[in-house]
């Protein structure tokens, strides 16, 4: 395989150019001599013109060959001998195994597969078909927390593989892969980004979530709303829910024995409320003091579809994770994890002017229903250049790869002999020419 | 040559020359009675008989006198020859004509002397370009035999001939009982050949083109210049011409005291 370094310098191959026109446009074959009588000149046969001219095609060929070979050698060209050349791991991470079309191109590329994992295995051709949950598309994804370290695997790769490996990385770039700190590594990497595998939807519960909506003397309405869109969640999907309403002052005895408890009051939730939520129920309260109007900035949630407005947001108290966020990033619904329960905390009043009539609310609503574990903040996705091991930080290398032979020596060796044939041929053309 | 001008009719003049011992073969009527009374020794009187002898110079102008060398032509070549001759002749009294030759716009000068002669020879040569090509001979015939004298006839030109026109010229002339000496100019490169490679030479005064490869076609050439040079200096020698032929890189004063000193080895 021949490669250059400096590809430029291939432009001065037009530099070839200056001898084949003087050969062709040479000034003698142009400007005759202007002598007073060509009597004596006539009738002689121009046989011996053809093997001047060979003579002469020789001499372009070798000042030909003589530039060709100056530029060659000051381009870098070198060559990578066929033992040499170093093999390249492809690197597939379990998200990138579900790619077949990736896996059969890398491999009819002539990769080393590997499973990005620890120990780095090889994924021979038998074994990735014996073991077929690479291609199985349904198998759970791991948690979040335990996706694997792409950098410490990075690492480990490198320790593994010989001298001079190259890495093709599939993986998904999200910042949760990439954990601790980027590593040194000595092998090239470069990234084919996957789509990082969705976790998959947890099944739904066999039975239906009871719900206690306890709500302020003043609040009948937020209650409405709320108990409206649970109601519409639970029609979306399972599970589905009993719902029942008792003012904040008089708790019925249901509380005891309820899923998702709303507590629709400016009074923090009492001890009977707090001790449910911590055995496993979920806590869904509201806060409207302090509330500031903000003249409809929009609310982000998860739900797709038109952003709500809300007109009335209380300021975040730093309480939980923030779900939702309005327009500046500022939480308008965080979520807490009080013992074996969770706190939802909304940071507003449910207003029917925003918020409560918004059918993304219902949407957003559900989505909090049908997951009633902590969700982990969805990691953000990261460029391929903050991918790059330290090693590759930098821009690719302009060096030759290991293993290369330079080949600007024997091209200046070249050059000079040819340079030397040539100047002898032309004196030799010169000796004849003047005999 | 001028300068030791042998007068055609030694013998009684006007004129006292010189005395110069008796040699066999004198007439002894020459002899000096008075004079070898008073030294007892033969004398002869010589007398310089007023010979008027007329310089006629034939400057080829035709087109090929262009060829130029090291960056003189050989017209520029001859003007030089041609003006230092008739210097020379004039001021040794000799009329001096100028004929210069070419199909296109021939010049002449009639035979006259003087100072003001020379300066319109000079101007004439100095305005002289080439052109055209040399005319046949019935066009020359009228200004070269008008005098009837026996004129010295300096003929100077390249001699490139279509036939053999100017050889001929100077033969015609050389058979009128004129003096007559042809100087040829040549290029150095017309007699060596140095040119390498193939060449395309063009013909000055045709404009013929032909291309060859020098460096075969210089054996060719070189034999062939050789034979038409043995040829013509045979033919001259035949017909009682003088010829010499000078080369442009051959200094003029050189070439003409070659020429002169001929003339005198030959006298």
């Amino acid at each position: 395989m021949m490669g250059v370094l400096a590809p430029a310098w291939l432009a001065a191959l037009a530099a070839l150019a200056v001898p084949l026109a003087i050969h062709l446009w040479s000034p003698r074959a142009r400007h005759p001599v202007r002598v007073g009588s060509i009597r004596l000149l006539t009738g002689i046969p121009p046989t011996a013109t053809r093997s001047l001219r060979l003579r002469d095609w020789w001499l372009l060929a070798l000042r030909l060959g003589v530039l060709a070979a100056l530029v060659l050698s000051l381009a870098g060209v070198y060559w990578v001998p066929e033992r040499a050349r170093p093999a390249t791991w492809a690197l597939l991470s379990e998200d990138a195994l579900a790619e077949r079309a990736l896996i059969d191109s890398l491999r009819d590329a002539g990769l080393e597969l590997h499973l990005l994992e620890g120990g780095i295995p090889p994924l021979g051709g038998p074994a990735l078909r014996s073991a077929g949950a690479p291609y199985d598309s349904g198998s759970p994804a791991r948690p979040a927390s335990l996706a694997p370290n792409v950098w410490s695997l990075l690492a480990e790769a490198d320790r593994l593989a010989p001298a001079g490996t190259r890495f093709l990385v599939a993986a998904p770039l999200v910042a949760d892969r990439f954990r601790g700190v980027r590593p040194a590594l000595a092998a090239t990497v470069t990234w084919r980004p996957v789509a990082a595998r969705a976790a998959p939807a947890q099944p739904p519960p066999a039975r239906a979530r009871s719900v206690l909506i306890l709500a302020a003397p003043g609040r009948g309405d937020d209650a409405r709303y709320l108990e409206a869109a649970i109601r519409a969640a639970a029609a979306i999907g399972a599970p589905g829910a009993e719902v029942a309403r008792a003012a904040t002052t008089d708790p019925p005895p249901a509380l005891a024995t309820a899923d998702w408890i709303a507590w629709l009051d400016e009074a923090p939730p009492p001890a009977a409320v707090v001790d449910r939520v911590r055995t496993g129920a979920v806590l869904f309260t509201q806060t409207g003091r302090d509330s500031v109007v903000t003249g409809g900035s929009p609310v982000r949630t998860a739900a797709a579809g038109p952003a709500p407005v809300l007109p009335r947001r209380a300021p975040f108290d730093g309480r939980g994770a923030a779900l939702w966020t309005d327009g500046s990033g500022r939480p308008v619904l965080s979520v807490e994890r009080e013992g074996g329960g969770l706190v939802y905390r909304l940071y507003g009043r449910l207003d029917a002017a925003g918020l409560a009539l918004s059918p993304t609310f219902a949407v957003a609503i559900a989505e909090l229903w049908r997951g009633s574990d902590v969700p982990d903040p969805p990691a953000p996705a990261i460029t391929a250049g903050q991918a790059l091991p330290a090693t590759g930080a930098a821009p690719p290398a302009r060096g030759a790869p290991p293993g290369a032979v330079l080949l600007g020596t024997p091209l200046w060796v070249i050059a000079a002999v040819a340079f030397a044939l040539e100047r002898w041929l032309a004196r030799r053309v010169e000796r004849v020419g003047a005999r | 040559m001028f300068g030791i001008h042998p007068s055609r009719l030694p013998g009684p003049g006007l004129e006292f020359s010189q005395y110069r011992s008796y040699q066999p073969g004198d007439d002894p009527r020459r002899v000096d009675w008075r004079l070898f009374a008073r030294t007892d020794r033969y004398w002869v009187r010589e007398a310089d008989t007023a010979t008027s002898v007329t310089v006629q110079l034939v400057v080829d102008a035709s087109a090929s006198m262009a060829q130029s060398e090291d960056g003189a032509t050989k017209l520029d070549y001859a003007r030089l020859i041609a003006a230092a001759l008739a210097l020379l002749a004039l001021r040794q009294g000799d009329a001096v004509s100028l004929l210069t030759v070419n199909d296109v716009a021939p010049g002449f000068l009639p035979p006259r002397r003087g100072h003001r002669h020379l300066h319109r020879l000079f101007q004439t040569l100095t305005v002289l370009s080439p052109a055209g090509q040399w005319p046949g001979w019935p066009g020359l015939e009228r200004r070269l035999t008008a005098g009837g004298h026996r004129d010295l006839v300096i003929v100077i030109s390249d001699l490139a001939e279509r036939e053999e026109e100017i050889r001929t010229v100077a033969g015609k002339l050389a058979a009128l009982r004129h003096d007559v000496s042809l100087l040829h100019i040549a290029a150095r490169r017309d007699v060596t050949f140095d040119y390498h490679g193939v060449v395309t030479f063009e013909e000055l005064e045709t404009g013929r083109r032909l291309t060859v490869d020098a460096d075969v076609a210089r054996a060719t050439y070189l034999e062939r210049l050789d034979r038409d040079d043995t040829e013509l200096r045979g033919a001259c020698a035949t017909a009682r011409v003088d010829y010499l032929r000078l080369t442009l890189d051959q200094p003029v004063d050189h070439a003409l005291r070659q020429y002169v000193v001929g003339r005198t080895r030959l006298r």
